[in-house]
């Protein structure tokens, strides 16, 4: 039995097929096109993802926020105490001013963090409203109408 | 049609009837955390209604650990435009009797819950006790080990589980 050769082949048009639609719909997710395909879902969808991200650091600041609250409750109860230690294997008045400093130093860090994703929503949102992109293939959005309405 | 003779020894019959079982509770247990008690009992309050929602899962909190709810330390909500929405809070609740000598007198709960858009429903996220005995923030460089930090890890996981399940069926 004689298979035909791949050149000759239906596959080949197959496979040829499909590598021309992934190429294509990859290419329609590069920022460089997807930006000029619908600008408005574009740089909105920027907007979104950062304005997560900082409500993301806001929380993790706050978590760190109350669990130095916590770690201070057990210390003042370990020096009024001392034997309220004995229920945790792990935990010392040393290992307890430890991981104050170290939960004070991440404390710090998640600060910073907060701090960069704030700037970061605002240069997205000061992007966003000037919208440097011009689109190809639809209308662009009517001047004057909020964001993320009346698009195309 | 030549088939094999066909096989359904006792022995067989007991394997499949196993795996069957196993895959049946894997199943639910995945079914449990993933949709039913993340929204449990919250379809009820709306997007704008965050503090009820995390009042209602601290009060379930505080129930299965059997602890005393006080007060919110803080609260929180916070929501993108015409996207996602979250809740989350630290709650002072005060422990019962047998958790007292562990987690002393008084402790931080942290309380987190998020806005599904898919099922229109608050859905819980986390909810834990902060600075907790078994918290990895006591871990030192080798101090406990390597085999001791893989059971404590794994003894929480299964102590939050079966608290879940305490939660809902108590």
């Amino acid at each position: 039995m004689t298979r035909p050769r791949f050149c000759n082949s239906a596959l080949k048009w197959i496979v040829f097929t499909f590598v021309i639609w992934v190429a294509v719909r990859g290419a329609q997710r590069t920022p460089e096109i997807a930006s000029r395909l619908d600008p408005g879902k574009f740089y909105d969808a920027l907007v979104g993802d950062s304005a997560n991200a900082a409500i993301m650091k806001e929380r993790h600041v706050d978590f760190s926020n109350e669990t130095l609250r916590a770690l201070d409750l057990r210390r003042t109860e370990a020096a009024s105490n001392p034997e309220s230690l004995a229920g945790g294997l792990l935990i010392s008045r040393e290992s307890l001013d430890r991981a104050r400093e170290r939960e004070t130093a991440r404390w710090y860090r998640e600060n910073v963090n907060s701090e960069q994703a704030r700037f970061n929503l605002e240069r997205q949102q000061i992007l966003a409203a000037s919208k440097p992109a011009e689109p190809i293939l639809c209308q662009p959005a009517q001047s004057g109408s909020a964001a993320g309405e009346a698009r195309p | 049609m030549n088939l094999p003779p066909a096989k359904c020894g006792i022995r067989r019959t007991a394997w499949f009837s196993l795996a069957g079982v196993f895959l049946a509770a894997l199943g639910f247990v995945l079914y449990f955390n993933l949709w039913l008690y993340p929204g449990l009992g919250l379809s009820g309050f709306s997007r704008a209604d965050s503090n009820a929602a995390l009042g209602h899962v601290a009060l379930g909190f505080a129930r299965s650990r059997g602890m005393a709810m006080e007060s919110f330390d803080m609260v929180k909500f916070r929501e993108v435009e015409g996207g996602e929405a979250y809740a989350w809070g630290a709650a002072v609740m005060r422990p019962g009797a047998a958790d007292a000598a562990a987690l002393g007198e008084k402790v931080l709960v942290w309380v987190y819950l998020s806005f599904d858009g898919f099922r229109r429903s608050w859905v819980r996220v986390d909810a834990q006790v902060l600075a907790a005995p078994d918290s990895e923030m006591y871990f030192e460089p080798g101090k406990p080990g390597q085999f001791e930090r893989a059971r404590l890890a794994l003894a929480k996981i299964a102590e939050e589980e079966s608290r879940r399940f305490r939660e809902v069926w108590p």
